[in-house]
Protein backbone atom coordinates (compact mmCIF):
# COMPACT_ATOMS: atom_id res chain seq x y z
CA UNK A 1 0.00 0.00 0.00
CA UNK A 2 1.47 3.62 -0.72
CA UNK A 3 1.25 5.51 2.22
CA UNK A 4 2.96 8.53 1.02
CA UNK A 5 1.11 12.09 1.18
CA UNK A 6 1.03 14.38 -1.65
CA UNK A 7 3.00 17.66 -0.99
CA UNK A 8 1.18 20.49 0.09
CA UNK A 9 0.90 23.76 -2.71
CA UNK A 10 4.22 25.68 -1.84
CA UNK A 11 6.11 22.99 0.40
CA UNK A 12 8.41 22.10 -2.44
CA UNK A 13 9.72 25.32 -2.68
CA UNK A 14 11.09 25.12 0.75
CA UNK A 15 12.25 21.27 0.49
CA UNK A 16 14.37 22.44 -2.64
CA UNK A 17 16.01 25.77 -1.18
CA UNK A 18 16.41 23.04 2.18
CA UNK A 19 18.39 20.60 0.27
CA UNK A 20 20.26 23.41 -1.67
CA UNK A 21 21.85 24.29 1.71
CA UNK A 22 24.05 21.80 1.92
CA UNK A 23 25.70 22.55 -1.55
CA UNK A 24 24.63 23.02 -5.32
CA UNK A 25 23.09 20.23 -6.75
CA UNK A 26 21.15 18.85 -10.14
CA UNK A 27 17.57 18.39 -10.77
CA UNK A 28 18.12 14.57 -10.36
CA UNK A 29 20.46 15.19 -7.25
CA UNK A 30 17.83 17.51 -5.64
CA UNK A 31 14.87 14.77 -6.07
CA UNK A 32 16.59 12.02 -4.28
CA UNK A 33 17.65 14.23 -0.89
CA UNK A 34 14.05 15.08 -0.93
CA UNK A 35 13.32 11.61 -0.80
CA UNK A 36 16.19 10.28 1.33
CA UNK A 37 15.56 13.22 3.76
CA UNK A 38 11.10 12.09 3.70
CA UNK A 39 12.59 8.73 3.98
CA UNK A 40 10.11 8.48 1.49
CA UNK A 41 7.53 9.76 2.69
CA UNK A 42 6.57 12.05 0.73
CA UNK A 43 5.30 11.71 -3.29
CA UNK A 44 7.35 13.93 -5.18
CA UNK A 45 6.75 13.92 -8.79
CA UNK A 46 10.40 14.48 -10.10
CA UNK A 47 9.14 16.51 -13.04
CA UNK A 48 7.04 18.76 -10.79
CA UNK A 49 10.58 19.79 -9.53
CA UNK A 50 11.11 21.84 -12.91
CA UNK A 51 8.45 24.40 -13.02
CA UNK A 52 9.16 24.28 -8.96
CA UNK A 53 13.23 25.48 -9.77
CA UNK A 54 11.82 27.89 -12.97
CA UNK A 55 10.10 29.80 -10.19
CA UNK A 56 12.61 30.13 -7.51
CA UNK A 57 15.35 31.15 -10.27
CA UNK A 58 12.80 33.83 -10.91
CA UNK A 59 12.38 35.11 -7.44
CA UNK A 60 15.81 34.62 -7.61
CA UNK A 61 16.30 32.58 -4.62
CA UNK A 62 18.86 30.57 -6.69
CA UNK A 63 21.03 30.57 -9.47
CA UNK A 64 21.92 28.03 -12.27
CA UNK A 65 24.66 27.12 -14.17
CA UNK A 66 25.87 23.87 -16.34
CA UNK A 67 28.51 21.51 -14.25
CA UNK A 68 29.97 18.17 -14.85
CA UNK A 69 27.96 15.54 -12.41
CA UNK A 70 30.04 13.25 -10.51
CA UNK A 71 29.80 10.30 -13.60
CA UNK A 72 31.08 12.86 -16.45
CA UNK A 73 27.92 14.19 -17.32
CA UNK A 74 26.89 17.80 -18.06
CA UNK A 75 23.86 19.37 -15.42
CA UNK A 76 22.49 22.14 -14.37
CA UNK A 77 23.69 22.87 -11.28
CA UNK A 78 20.84 24.72 -8.81
CA UNK A 79 22.69 27.27 -6.12
CA UNK A 80 21.42 28.86 -3.33
CA UNK A 81 21.73 32.89 -3.12
CA UNK A 82 21.30 34.71 -0.21
CA UNK A 83 18.03 35.98 -1.18
CA UNK A 84 17.05 31.87 -1.08
CA UNK A 85 18.88 31.40 2.24
CA UNK A 86 17.46 34.68 4.02
CA UNK A 87 14.02 32.80 2.42
CA UNK A 88 14.13 29.69 3.71
CA UNK A 89 14.86 30.73 7.23
CA UNK A 90 11.56 32.82 7.07
CA UNK A 91 10.31 29.96 5.27
CA UNK A 92 11.01 27.44 8.16
CA UNK A 93 10.05 29.69 11.05
CA UNK A 94 6.76 29.90 9.36
CA UNK A 95 6.44 26.50 8.44
CA UNK A 96 6.82 25.79 12.51
CA UNK A 97 4.24 28.07 13.06
CA UNK A 98 1.89 26.41 10.44
CA UNK A 99 2.62 23.05 12.07
CA UNK A 100 2.13 23.95 15.87
CA UNK A 101 -1.15 25.83 14.64
CA UNK A 102 -2.61 23.35 12.78
CA UNK A 103 -1.80 20.41 14.96
CA UNK A 104 -3.05 22.18 18.20
CA UNK A 105 -6.15 22.15 16.41
CA UNK A 106 -6.58 18.61 15.58
CA UNK A 107 -5.59 17.40 18.98
CA UNK A 108 -8.45 18.52 21.52
CA UNK A 109 -10.48 16.32 18.29
CA UNK A 110 -8.32 13.95 19.10
CA UNK A 111 -8.66 13.59 22.68
CA UNK A 112 -12.64 13.76 22.03
CA UNK A 113 -12.78 10.82 20.20
CA UNK A 114 -10.45 9.10 22.17
CA UNK A 115 -12.37 9.80 25.39
CA UNK B 1 6.65 41.40 -9.90
CA UNK B 2 9.70 43.50 -8.62
CA UNK B 3 11.54 44.58 -11.31
CA UNK B 4 14.60 41.99 -10.48
CA UNK B 5 12.11 39.26 -11.68
CA UNK B 6 11.08 41.43 -14.84
CA UNK B 7 14.96 42.04 -15.68
CA UNK B 8 15.65 38.37 -15.07
CA UNK B 9 12.54 37.08 -17.40
CA UNK B 10 14.13 39.79 -19.61
CA UNK B 11 17.15 37.88 -19.73
CA UNK B 12 15.80 34.91 -19.55
CA UNK B 13 14.00 35.77 -23.22
CA UNK B 14 16.90 37.09 -24.73
CA UNK B 15 19.66 34.86 -24.02
CA UNK B 16 17.91 31.48 -22.81
CA UNK B 17 18.84 28.65 -24.90
CA UNK B 18 15.70 26.57 -25.91
CA UNK B 19 16.61 22.85 -25.71
CA UNK B 20 18.21 24.04 -22.18
CA UNK B 21 15.57 22.51 -20.16
CA UNK B 22 14.96 19.39 -22.52
CA UNK B 23 18.73 18.60 -22.29
CA UNK B 24 18.24 19.13 -18.65
CA UNK B 25 15.30 16.49 -18.53
CA UNK B 26 16.96 14.09 -20.80
CA UNK B 27 20.04 14.35 -17.92
CA UNK B 28 17.73 13.81 -14.98
CA UNK B 29 16.39 10.56 -17.15
CA UNK B 30 19.59 9.40 -17.62
CA UNK B 31 20.85 9.53 -13.90
CA UNK B 32 17.49 7.62 -12.63
CA UNK B 33 17.99 4.99 -15.15
CA UNK B 34 21.47 3.95 -14.38
CA UNK B 35 20.67 4.48 -10.66
CA UNK B 36 18.07 2.02 -10.97
CA UNK B 37 20.42 -0.46 -13.38
CA UNK B 38 22.60 0.25 -10.46
CA UNK B 39 19.67 -1.69 -8.26
CA UNK B 40 19.48 -4.30 -10.25
CA UNK B 41 17.09 -3.32 -12.80
CA UNK B 42 16.49 -4.85 -16.40
CA UNK B 43 17.77 -2.01 -18.48
CA UNK B 44 14.09 -1.48 -19.94
CA UNK B 45 12.28 -1.60 -16.46
CA UNK B 46 14.71 0.81 -15.41
CA UNK B 47 13.92 3.23 -17.99
CA UNK B 48 9.97 2.73 -17.30
CA UNK B 49 10.81 3.30 -14.10
CA UNK B 50 12.40 6.37 -14.57
CA UNK B 51 9.89 7.62 -16.70
CA UNK B 52 6.97 6.77 -13.94
CA UNK B 53 8.88 8.44 -11.17
CA UNK B 54 9.38 12.06 -13.55
CA UNK B 55 6.00 11.71 -14.77
CA UNK B 56 4.68 13.72 -18.42
CA UNK B 57 7.72 15.05 -19.80
CA UNK B 58 5.94 17.35 -22.33
CA UNK B 59 3.63 18.78 -20.08
CA UNK B 60 6.57 19.42 -17.23
CA UNK B 61 8.53 21.41 -20.00
CA UNK B 62 5.74 23.34 -20.86
CA UNK B 63 4.46 24.14 -17.05
CA UNK B 64 8.31 25.11 -16.27
CA UNK B 65 8.35 27.38 -19.62
CA UNK B 66 5.18 28.56 -18.53
CA UNK B 67 6.35 29.82 -15.15
CA UNK B 68 7.94 32.35 -17.84
CA UNK B 69 4.45 33.25 -18.62
CA UNK B 70 5.13 35.44 -21.50
CA UNK B 71 3.86 33.37 -23.95
CA UNK B 72 2.18 35.98 -25.97
CA UNK B 73 5.77 37.87 -25.63
CA UNK B 74 7.07 34.76 -26.97
CA UNK B 75 5.06 34.85 -29.81
CA UNK B 76 5.91 37.78 -30.94
CA UNK B 77 9.01 37.62 -30.67
CA UNK B 78 9.04 34.90 -32.89
CA UNK B 79 6.75 36.93 -35.40
CA UNK B 80 9.51 39.96 -35.22
CA UNK B 81 12.11 37.11 -36.19
CA UNK B 82 9.89 35.83 -38.91
CA UNK B 83 9.23 39.10 -40.43
CA UNK B 84 12.77 40.70 -40.11
CA UNK B 85 13.71 37.25 -42.31
CA UNK B 86 11.10 37.77 -44.50
CA UNK B 87 12.46 41.35 -45.14
CA UNK B 88 16.09 40.96 -44.95
CA UNK B 89 15.38 38.11 -47.63
CA UNK B 90 13.61 40.61 -49.92
CA UNK B 91 14.71 44.44 -49.84
CA UNK B 92 12.48 45.67 -52.38
CA UNK B 93 9.27 44.88 -50.52
CA UNK B 94 10.97 46.16 -47.41
CA UNK B 95 11.93 49.53 -49.15
CA UNK B 96 7.93 49.25 -50.35
CA UNK B 97 6.65 48.52 -46.61
CA UNK B 98 8.60 51.37 -44.67
CA UNK B 99 7.40 53.98 -47.35
CA UNK B 100 3.71 52.67 -47.21
CA UNK B 101 3.53 52.75 -43.43
CA UNK B 102 5.43 55.95 -43.15
CA UNK B 103 3.08 57.74 -45.51
CA UNK B 104 0.15 56.10 -44.18
CA UNK B 105 1.52 57.26 -40.21
CA UNK B 106 2.31 60.74 -41.98
CA UNK B 107 -0.99 61.24 -43.46
CA UNK B 108 -2.86 60.20 -40.75
CA UNK B 109 -0.48 62.43 -38.21
CA UNK B 110 -1.19 65.43 -40.93
CA UNK B 111 -4.83 64.83 -40.77
CA UNK B 112 -5.41 64.41 -37.06
CA UNK B 113 -3.86 67.53 -36.08
CA UNK B 114 -6.25 69.62 -38.74
CA UNK B 115 -9.09 67.60 -37.24
CA UNK B 116 -7.57 68.48 -33.88
CA UNK B 117 -7.48 72.14 -34.57
CA UNK B 118 -10.41 72.34 -36.98
CA UNK B 119 -13.26 70.30 -34.62
CA UNK B 120 -12.28 69.04 -31.50
CA UNK B 121 -10.64 71.68 -29.63
CA UNK B 122 -13.17 74.35 -28.26
CA UNK B 123 -13.18 77.45 -29.89
CA UNK B 124 -10.18 79.57 -28.86
CA UNK B 125 -11.78 82.47 -27.25
CA UNK B 126 -12.33 82.54 -23.87
CA UNK B 127 -15.67 81.57 -22.12
CA UNK B 128 -16.67 79.95 -25.71
CA UNK B 129 -20.21 77.95 -24.28
CA UNK B 130 -21.33 81.50 -24.02
CA UNK B 131 -20.48 82.87 -27.50
CA UNK B 132 -23.49 82.65 -29.68
CA UNK B 133 -23.79 84.18 -33.67
CA UNK B 134 -27.17 85.86 -34.08
CA UNK B 135 -28.63 86.22 -37.70
CA UNK B 136 -31.68 87.10 -38.97
CA UNK B 137 -34.98 85.65 -40.75
CA UNK B 138 -36.34 87.13 -43.70
CA UNK B 139 -40.01 86.71 -45.39
CA UNK B 140 -37.98 84.52 -48.08
CA UNK B 141 -37.04 81.43 -45.98
CA UNK B 142 -33.43 80.84 -44.43
CA UNK B 143 -31.56 82.95 -42.07
CA UNK B 144 -29.76 86.24 -43.01
CA UNK B 145 -26.45 88.47 -41.60
CA UNK B 146 -28.33 90.83 -39.67
CA UNK B 147 -29.27 94.77 -40.44
CA UNK B 148 -26.85 96.95 -38.37
CA UNK B 149 -29.99 99.18 -37.58
CA UNK B 150 -31.67 96.15 -35.99
CA UNK B 151 -28.20 95.08 -34.39
CA UNK B 152 -27.95 98.67 -32.70
CA UNK B 153 -31.29 98.04 -31.08
CA UNK B 154 -30.32 94.37 -30.14
CA UNK B 155 -27.32 96.14 -28.23
CA UNK B 156 -29.19 98.56 -26.49
CA UNK B 157 -32.26 96.58 -25.37
CA UNK B 158 -31.55 93.50 -24.54
CA UNK B 159 -30.75 91.98 -21.08
CA UNK B 160 -29.52 88.61 -21.15
CA UNK B 161 -26.11 89.16 -22.96
CA UNK B 162 -23.11 91.05 -21.16
CA UNK B 163 -21.74 92.33 -24.89
CA UNK B 164 -22.42 91.93 -27.99
CA UNK B 165 -19.85 92.96 -31.28
CA UNK B 166 -20.79 93.25 -34.69
CA UNK B 167 -18.01 93.09 -37.67
CA UNK B 168 -18.42 92.99 -41.29
CA UNK B 169 -17.84 90.43 -43.63
CA UNK B 170 -13.49 90.10 -45.11
CA UNK B 171 -12.89 92.07 -48.66
CA UNK B 172 -9.68 92.61 -50.20
CA UNK B 173 -8.14 96.46 -49.94
CA UNK B 174 -5.10 97.70 -51.49
CA UNK B 175 -2.08 98.08 -49.42
CA UNK B 176 0.31 100.86 -49.97
CA UNK B 177 2.71 101.35 -47.21
CA UNK B 178 6.07 101.42 -45.90
CA UNK B 179 6.92 98.70 -48.13
CA UNK B 180 5.66 97.27 -51.36
CA UNK B 181 2.32 97.59 -52.34
CA UNK B 182 0.17 94.03 -51.22
CA UNK B 183 -3.90 92.94 -51.55
CA UNK B 184 -4.67 92.89 -47.75
CA UNK B 185 -7.89 91.07 -46.28
CA UNK B 186 -9.47 93.62 -44.14
CA UNK B 187 -12.52 93.24 -41.81
CA UNK B 188 -14.24 96.08 -40.28
CA UNK B 189 -15.26 95.41 -36.22
CA UNK B 190 -17.07 97.06 -33.55
CA UNK B 191 -14.42 98.19 -31.23
CA UNK B 192 -14.97 95.79 -28.60
CA UNK B 193 -14.47 92.98 -30.72
CA UNK B 194 -11.44 91.45 -29.35
CA UNK B 195 -12.52 92.22 -25.71
CA UNK B 196 -15.35 90.15 -26.22
CA UNK B 197 -13.74 86.90 -27.69
CA UNK B 198 -11.10 87.93 -25.08
CA UNK B 199 -8.73 88.17 -27.07
CA UNK B 200 -5.38 90.42 -26.61
CA UNK B 201 -2.72 91.61 -29.00
CA UNK B 202 0.89 89.91 -28.93
CA UNK B 203 2.14 93.66 -29.73
CA UNK B 204 0.77 97.11 -29.37
CA UNK B 205 -2.67 97.43 -28.28
CA UNK B 206 -6.19 96.87 -29.08
CA UNK B 207 -9.29 98.71 -30.35
CA UNK B 208 -10.01 101.21 -27.11
CA UNK B 209 -13.30 102.22 -26.49
CA UNK B 210 -14.81 105.19 -28.82
CA UNK B 211 -12.68 104.55 -31.22
CA UNK B 212 -15.15 102.73 -33.74
CA UNK B 213 -16.15 106.54 -34.89
CA UNK B 214 -15.36 108.60 -37.59
CA UNK B 215 -12.31 110.71 -36.83
CA UNK B 216 -10.67 108.20 -34.59
CA UNK B 217 -11.07 104.63 -36.64
CA UNK B 218 -8.14 105.23 -38.93
CA UNK B 219 -6.53 102.70 -37.03
CA UNK B 220 -5.44 99.05 -37.30
CA UNK B 221 -4.45 95.86 -35.79
CA UNK B 222 -2.72 93.18 -38.32
CA UNK B 223 -2.36 89.60 -38.04
CA UNK B 224 0.65 87.82 -37.12
CA UNK B 225 1.40 86.25 -40.48
CA UNK B 226 0.49 89.30 -42.21
CA UNK B 227 2.90 91.43 -39.89
CA UNK B 228 5.38 88.43 -40.80
CA UNK B 229 5.40 89.04 -44.23
CA UNK B 230 5.17 92.46 -45.03
CA UNK B 231 6.47 94.47 -42.10
CA UNK B 232 9.39 91.77 -41.21
CA UNK B 233 7.85 91.30 -38.13
CA UNK B 234 8.76 94.07 -36.77
CA UNK B 235 8.07 96.05 -33.96
CA UNK B 236 8.85 99.00 -35.47
CA UNK B 237 5.74 98.67 -37.62
CA UNK B 238 3.29 100.06 -34.19
CA UNK B 239 3.07 103.27 -34.96
CA UNK B 240 3.66 102.95 -38.99
CA UNK B 241 1.00 104.83 -41.45
CA UNK B 242 -0.33 102.27 -44.06
CA UNK B 243 -2.77 103.13 -46.99
CA UNK B 244 -5.77 100.59 -47.49
CA UNK B 245 -7.46 101.75 -50.52
CA UNK B 246 -6.02 105.26 -50.41
CA UNK B 247 -7.20 105.84 -46.62
CA UNK B 248 -4.75 105.96 -44.31
CA UNK B 249 -4.62 103.69 -40.94
CA UNK B 250 -2.17 103.82 -38.31
CA UNK B 251 -0.68 100.55 -37.11
CA UNK B 252 -1.70 99.79 -33.47
CA UNK B 253 -1.13 96.16 -32.53
CA UNK B 254 -0.91 93.12 -33.59
CA UNK B 255 -2.55 89.56 -32.98
CA UNK B 256 -1.58 86.58 -31.77
CA UNK B 257 -0.38 83.75 -34.39
CA UNK B 258 -3.20 81.66 -33.00
CA UNK B 259 -6.06 84.05 -34.08
CA UNK B 260 -7.30 83.60 -36.94
CA UNK B 261 -11.16 85.12 -37.20
CA UNK B 262 -12.34 85.71 -39.65
CA UNK B 263 -10.24 83.18 -40.55
CA UNK B 264 -8.85 84.73 -43.82
CA UNK B 265 -8.35 88.30 -42.15
CA UNK B 266 -4.98 90.26 -42.53
CA UNK B 267 -6.10 93.98 -40.98
CA UNK B 268 -8.43 94.63 -38.65
CA UNK B 269 -10.25 98.09 -38.58
CA UNK B 270 -13.00 100.23 -37.05
CA UNK B 271 -16.32 100.76 -37.83
CA UNK B 272 -17.97 104.11 -38.13
CA UNK B 273 -20.47 102.52 -35.87
CA UNK B 274 -22.02 106.58 -36.57
CA UNK B 275 -22.61 105.89 -40.14
CA UNK B 276 -25.26 105.79 -42.49
CA UNK B 277 -24.57 102.33 -43.13
CA UNK B 278 -25.81 101.59 -39.34
CA UNK B 279 -28.94 103.44 -39.74
CA UNK B 280 -30.64 101.92 -42.62
CA UNK B 281 -32.93 99.10 -42.26
CA UNK B 282 -34.21 96.59 -44.75
CA UNK B 283 -30.48 94.96 -45.49
CA UNK B 284 -28.61 92.44 -44.60
CA UNK B 285 -24.74 92.28 -44.42
CA UNK B 286 -23.52 92.15 -40.56
CA UNK B 287 -22.14 89.37 -38.42
CA UNK B 288 -23.25 89.56 -34.79
CA UNK B 289 -21.55 87.79 -32.04
CA UNK B 290 -22.97 88.18 -28.54
CA UNK B 291 -21.58 86.73 -25.10
CA UNK B 292 -24.63 86.25 -23.12
CA UNK B 293 -24.51 86.36 -19.25
CA UNK B 294 -23.66 83.71 -17.07
CA UNK B 295 -26.62 81.66 -16.31
CA UNK B 296 -28.37 82.47 -19.19
CA UNK B 297 -29.60 79.92 -21.68
CA UNK B 298 -29.60 80.02 -25.76
CA UNK B 299 -33.27 80.04 -25.30
CA UNK B 300 -33.80 82.80 -22.78
CA UNK B 301 -31.19 85.34 -24.89
CA UNK B 302 -33.20 84.10 -28.30
CA UNK B 303 -36.90 85.14 -26.35
CA UNK B 304 -35.02 88.66 -25.64
CA UNK B 305 -33.56 89.66 -28.63
CA UNK B 306 -36.97 88.26 -30.51
CA UNK B 307 -38.93 90.24 -28.15
CA UNK B 308 -37.18 93.40 -29.10
CA UNK B 309 -37.88 91.95 -33.33
CA UNK B 310 -41.00 92.19 -32.83
CA UNK B 311 -41.49 95.46 -31.55
CA UNK B 312 -39.18 96.67 -34.78
CA UNK B 313 -41.77 94.69 -37.07
CA UNK B 314 -44.36 96.91 -35.73
CA UNK B 315 -42.60 100.08 -35.79
CA UNK B 316 -41.09 99.32 -38.97
CA UNK B 317 -43.62 97.30 -40.91
CA UNK B 318 -42.50 97.60 -44.13
CA UNK B 319 -38.58 96.67 -43.78
CA UNK B 320 -39.18 94.25 -40.99
CA UNK B 321 -41.88 92.42 -42.14
CA UNK B 322 -40.92 88.94 -40.34
CA UNK B 323 -37.45 90.01 -39.48
CA UNK B 324 -36.55 87.84 -36.46
CA UNK B 325 -33.68 87.12 -34.18
CA UNK B 326 -32.43 83.36 -34.68
CA UNK B 327 -29.13 82.30 -32.52
CA UNK B 328 -26.90 79.52 -33.18
CA UNK B 329 -23.65 78.65 -30.91
CA UNK B 330 -20.88 80.41 -32.01
CA UNK B 331 -18.66 76.66 -32.50
CA UNK B 332 -21.08 75.81 -35.08
CA UNK B 333 -20.13 78.63 -37.51
CA UNK B 334 -16.36 78.20 -36.33
CA UNK B 335 -16.62 74.30 -37.82
CA UNK B 336 -18.75 75.54 -41.21
CA UNK B 337 -16.16 78.14 -41.62
CA UNK B 338 -13.11 76.37 -41.16
CA UNK B 339 -14.46 73.19 -42.00
CA UNK B 340 -14.56 74.73 -45.55
CA UNK B 341 -11.24 75.57 -45.82
CA UNK B 342 -10.20 72.06 -45.81
CA UNK B 343 -12.10 69.58 -48.24
CA UNK B 344 -11.24 66.38 -46.00
CA UNK B 345 -12.40 68.12 -42.90
CA UNK B 346 -15.95 69.00 -44.42
CA UNK B 347 -15.90 65.67 -45.99
CA UNK B 348 -15.48 64.29 -42.49
CA UNK B 349 -17.70 66.80 -40.92
CA UNK B 350 -20.49 65.89 -43.80
CA UNK B 351 -19.84 62.20 -42.77
CA UNK B 352 -20.21 62.66 -38.85
CA UNK B 353 -22.97 65.05 -38.86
Amino acid sequence: MDDRVDLIYGALDVLILRTLQWGPAHGHGIAKSIERMSEDALKVEHGSLYPALQRLLQEGWITAAWGISDNNQRAKYYRLTAAGRRKLTAETSRWDRFVRAVTGVLRPAEIEEGG
Amino acid sequence: MSWRRTLSKVRFLLWRRPDDLAEEIRTHLAMEEAENVADGMRLEEARDQARRRFGNVTSTEERSRDMWTWTVLETLRMDIAYGLRQLRRNPGFAAVAVLTLALGIGANTAIFSVVNAVLLQPLPFSDPDRLVEARETEEAPGTYPVNPADYLDWQAQNRTFEATTVFSWTGNRNMAGPNEPAAAAVTEVQANFFKLLGIAPTAGRSFAKGEDVAGRNRIALLSYGFWQQHFGGKTGAIGKTVELDAERYTVIGVMPPSFHFPSTTDVWVPFDMNGKNFKTRGNHGYNVIGKMKRGVTLEQARQDLLGISLRLEKQFPDANSKVHAVLFPLKDRWWAERGSGCWCCSALWRWCF
